[in-house]
């Protein structure tokens, strides 16, 4: 019996792993000639970052201390000032 | 932060009506002209001997004459706002507009006229911390560089043919979703390839399919050496005229980094011309 249901699972899994393999294919594949190019440019747009997604460049950001300082004097602010590693920017961080 | 308080709306109306701000990134220290550099030494000096809690990552509110006042890091909304109106508080600006004019900080870097200027937006399918807002790459390809993505001669239906390596290496090692790492050389790639298919010619202007694939390594924090396997399947439409500037459009249909899924799409932008 053990020796049975061993050798079904040899059998079963494979075949299991082939259909998911082959669903996924089919939801993912290759995309047709006829399709491409709308595929394409709907995936492309779809994919651009959203006005939320940009919400930090609605901060009215200089890219060096020596201006936020000369800015800090002239309008009497105080300066924020945020470094890191990476590029908060781009997400690149 | 970015994906945090950077992103609230409460906070960066508070940063707009009473704070000048600024953003560095610690990588272009060294590129830094020299009084800039002495800037940056100087608060960080000020701040070490004022006992101020100091990071690679993290904000200072500086006063207006730009000495250290107090840290940030790791911080909600909510105790940013607090942050920050302790700063009012202090130095009592008069709140107003914002000292300059907002604008969009991830921009096309200047290029020759005859450039072509790619733009990557990458993002893992998962939300939150690091899938919270997309990566985002420019790639320049000099007119040596994309002449080289054409193929030579006449163009006929159907032709096929290999984009070049070395280019299509430029463009593909930059298909990673967002990581803390990002070293991006290309040796990190084991297998790669995109060729184009020719699918119409019209008027002079030849429309080509792009299909393709990356194999590559890639590690998720900098100075780590477990990096993880990363695939992505890409098609693509490359549009050109002899001799022009071509326009290049990729997606990926599937892409895995490790266990995270990811997208990634790039489409020719117009030139920002040096």
């Amino acid at each position: 019996m053990a020796e049975q249901t061993r050798a079904l699972r040899v059998l079963l899994i494979p075949a299991v792993l082939l259909a998911v393999g082959v669903a996924t294919a089919c939801a993912t594949g290759p995309v047709s000639d006829a399709k491409v190019v709308p595929w394409v440019e709907k995936a492309v747009a779809e994919r651009q970052p959203t006005a939320a997604d940009k919400r930090f460049d609605e901060i009215a950001w200089v890219t060096d201390v020596r201006t936020a300082i000369k800015l800090g004097k002239e309008h009497n602010r105080p300066i924020f000032y945020y470094h890191g590693d990476g590029r908060i920017n781009t997400g690149r961080c | 932060m970015r994906a945090g308080p950077l992103s609230d709306r409460r906070v960066i109306d508070a940063l707009n009506r009473s704070f000048v701000c600024v953003y560095t990134a610690n990588d272009d220290y060294f590129k830094a002209p020299a009084g800039e550099r002495q800037e940056l030494d100087r608060i960080y000096r000020e701040g070490m001997a004022k006992k101020l809690p100091i990071g690679t990552v993290g904000a200072y509110v500086l006063s207006p004459e730009g000495h250290p006042y107090k840290t940030l890091q790791f911080a909600s909304s909510e105790e940013t706002l607090a942050f920050l109106g302790r700063a009012v508080q202090q130095f009592k600006p008069t709140p107003g507009k914002p000292v300059v004019a907002p604008a969009p900080q991830s921009t096309p870097p200047r290029a020759a006229p005859d450039a072509v200027t790619l733009h990557l937006i990458s993002r893992g399918d998962d939300r939150g911390s690091w899938g919270e807002f997309p990566a985002e790459n420019w790639i320049v390809l000099a007119r040596a560089d994309w002449s080289k993505l054409l193929p030579t001669g006449d163009v006929s239906l159907g032709q096929t043919w290999e984009l070049d390596r070395a280019v299509s290496a430029r463009i593909l090692t930059y298909f990673y979703p967002q990581t803390e790492n990002n070293d991006a050389r290309i040796d990190r790639i084991q297998q790669y390839s995109l060729t184009a298919k020719v699918l119409t010619v019209q008027d002079g202007l030849v429309t080509a399919r792009i299909d393709g694939f990356l194999r590559m390594q890639h590690v998720f924090y900098p100075g780590r050496t477990d990096a993880q396997p990363l695939g992505a399947e890409v098609v693509g439409v490359l549009t050109f005229a002899p001799g022009q500037p071509p326009s290049l459009q990729l997606a990926t249909t599937q892409a895995q980094h490790g266990q995270r899924p990811f997208k990634v799409a790039v489409r020719t932008v117009p030139q920002a011309v040096r």
